[in-house]
């Protein structure tokens, strides 16, 4: 299988602190990744730092002309700007065809939504925009940085769904920060452990054991996984 | 009189639209302030042309590229705030700015004066005034991503130095064009306010930058205009026309569009 991301060693310090160390993984073409982790755990700075957003050591290859598609966790929107949903896509230079239609692909389909300004929508709809926004690129690889925060519950169903439908259709490479457990076990083919160091790596179904998630999530933690889940 | 009055209408309209413009940009990424201290900062540049001769306008440029470098480097080498580091830099150069202007020229370089532009500086100005337009219209989609997030901007290749150099070099351009008109102590003013009036008005990103390009021209013509007829100076007419516009732009809020500019 084709890799699209190959990391070794990877080290990330800022402000002379070491908040990253010791990660190494691949991640296969079509696969999926979930970073899981407490808060505070370095989720976010490791998608960063895969980004080229802080300063890294270690290997980070990319796949040869890969195009990536981000959603941030938070983007502390300036409510005041009077921006449409469409002239944010138009931001990057999309037309408003190319946006209804990134739209479509997580369910909004109302015309009128790209006329509504950023600042009147819901955080949950706006999150969907972030989503529709990195998918307009047409991306091999999609970096999911808590996608769910922010969405309720009936939201976020379909958005798990949506990843999945999106995955099959279009031979998408994900890679997904959370620390929802559920989501794994739905999602990942592989998991990475991280608590400012790497944890554990490997397939959930081996490498979740009780003892590495109280590693990872302290003392006390207990998960049982439901059939149907 | 008639070609010094066409001049001086032209450089007003073309001033205050592409000020309007950027200003529109400056507001939303919270620098307005900024755009007001460069403006004194450029007051020893203007002293020293009309010292020895040479476009008033020159020197601002030059003194505002100065200032910004100055502020830039206060932030490399010390903790200070940026806020900090441009008060520093707009209160030194306001001190020297007041001991070197000669004292018959100083109230025209507070308050600028554009009555008396030949239209050979008129056609200077209006042709420098279309490139800043080019110029901020070329960073604005860019820019206005790297203030939403900078991550995302980030991410779509824009690169965060390139973009904020053509910024404060448009802020510098705008500036050392403006202070003619308004003066050093005003040109801030013909940045923030077109953009507020406008940001109460606009519904979309576009109705707002060029709202705002609309109305830094408009009070600009109004402002010289007044002083045709009344020989009330043109500057201060200018910022009195864009407050009151401003004032009249509050009628249009919605109570629900948010926080105060």
């Amino acid at each position: 299988m084709e890799s699209v991301l190959r990391v070794k060693d990877l080290q990330v310090s800022l402000e002379g602190e070491t908040v990253l160390s010791g990660v190494s993984f691949d991640v296969e073409r079509g696969r999926t990744l979930v970073i899981l982790g407490p808060n505070g755990a370095g989720k976010t700075i490791l998608l960063k730092a895969l980004l080229g957003l802080v300063p890294r050591r270690g290997e980070v290859t990319w796949k040869k002309d890969v195009k990536i598609g981000y959603v941030p966790q938070r983007v502390p929107f300036e409510k005041d700007i009077p921006l449409t949903v469409g002239e944010f896509f138009g931001l990057r230079g999309l037309k408003t065809w190319e946006s209804a239609e990134a739209l479509r692909q997580v369910g909004v389909v109302d015309p009128a939504f790209q006329k509504k300004r950023i600042g009147q929508i819901s955080s949950g709809q706006f999150q969907r925009v972030l989503i529709a926004w990195a998918l307009a690129g047409d991306p091999d690889v999609l970096l999911f940085d808590e996608p769910m925060a922010g969405i309720d519950i009936g939201g976020e169903e379909t958005v798990y769904g949506l990843l999945q439908d999106i995955q099959k259709k279009r031979d998408l490479t994900i890679l997904l920060v959370t620390h929802e457990l559920t989501a794994v076990y739905r999602q990942a083919t592989n998991v990475l452990c991280l608590n400012k160091k790497m944890i554990c790596y490997g397939p959930p179904t081996e490498i979740l054991t009780p003892e590495n998630l109280q590693d990872l999530f302290g003392k006390g933690t207990k998960y049982f996984l439901h059939a149907h889940a | 009189m008639p070609s010094h009055l066409l001049s001086s209408v032209f450089v007003g309209i073309a001033v205050g639209g592409v000020g309007g413009y950027l200003g529109s940009l400056m507001v939303s990424k919270r620098m307005a302030l900024a755009g007001d201290a460069l403006g004194h900062v450029a007051l020893p540049g203007l002293g020293l042309g009309l010292i020895f001769h040479f476009d008033p306008g020159v020197g601002a440029f030059l003194f505002v590229l100065l200032g910004i470098f100055l502020v830039w480097l206060l932030g490399v080498l010390t903790p200070l705030s940026l806020e900090t580091a441009i008060g520093i830099v707009f209160v030194t150069s306001l001190a020297v700015g007041f001991l070197i202007v000669p004292q018959p020229e100083l109230l025209e370089s507070l308050i600028g004066d554009v009555s008396q532009v030949s239209p050979r500086a008129a056609v200077v100005s209006v042709l420098l005034c279309g490139a800043v337009f080019l110029l901020v219209k070329h960073i604005y989609a860019g820019m206005m991503l790297l203030n939403i997030s900078e991550d995302l901007a980030r991410v779509q290749g824009i690169s965060l130095a390139k973009y904020n150099f053509l910024y404060l070099l448009s802020i510098a351009l705008v500036v050392s064009l403006g202070v003619k008109v308004t003066g050093t102590l005003l040109v801030g003013a013909l940045v923030i306010l077109p953009a507020a009036t406008s940001k109460n008005a606009g519904k979309n990103l576009s109705q707002y930058a060029y709202g705002s390009l609309a109305v830094g021209a408009v009070s600009c013509l109004l402002g010289i205009l007044i002083q045709r007829f009344t020989r009330f100076p043109a500057g201060p007419s200018i910022i009195l026309v864009n407050s009151l516009l401003f004032g009249l732009s509050l009628l249009l809020r919605k109570p629900s569009s948010g926080a105060p500019v």
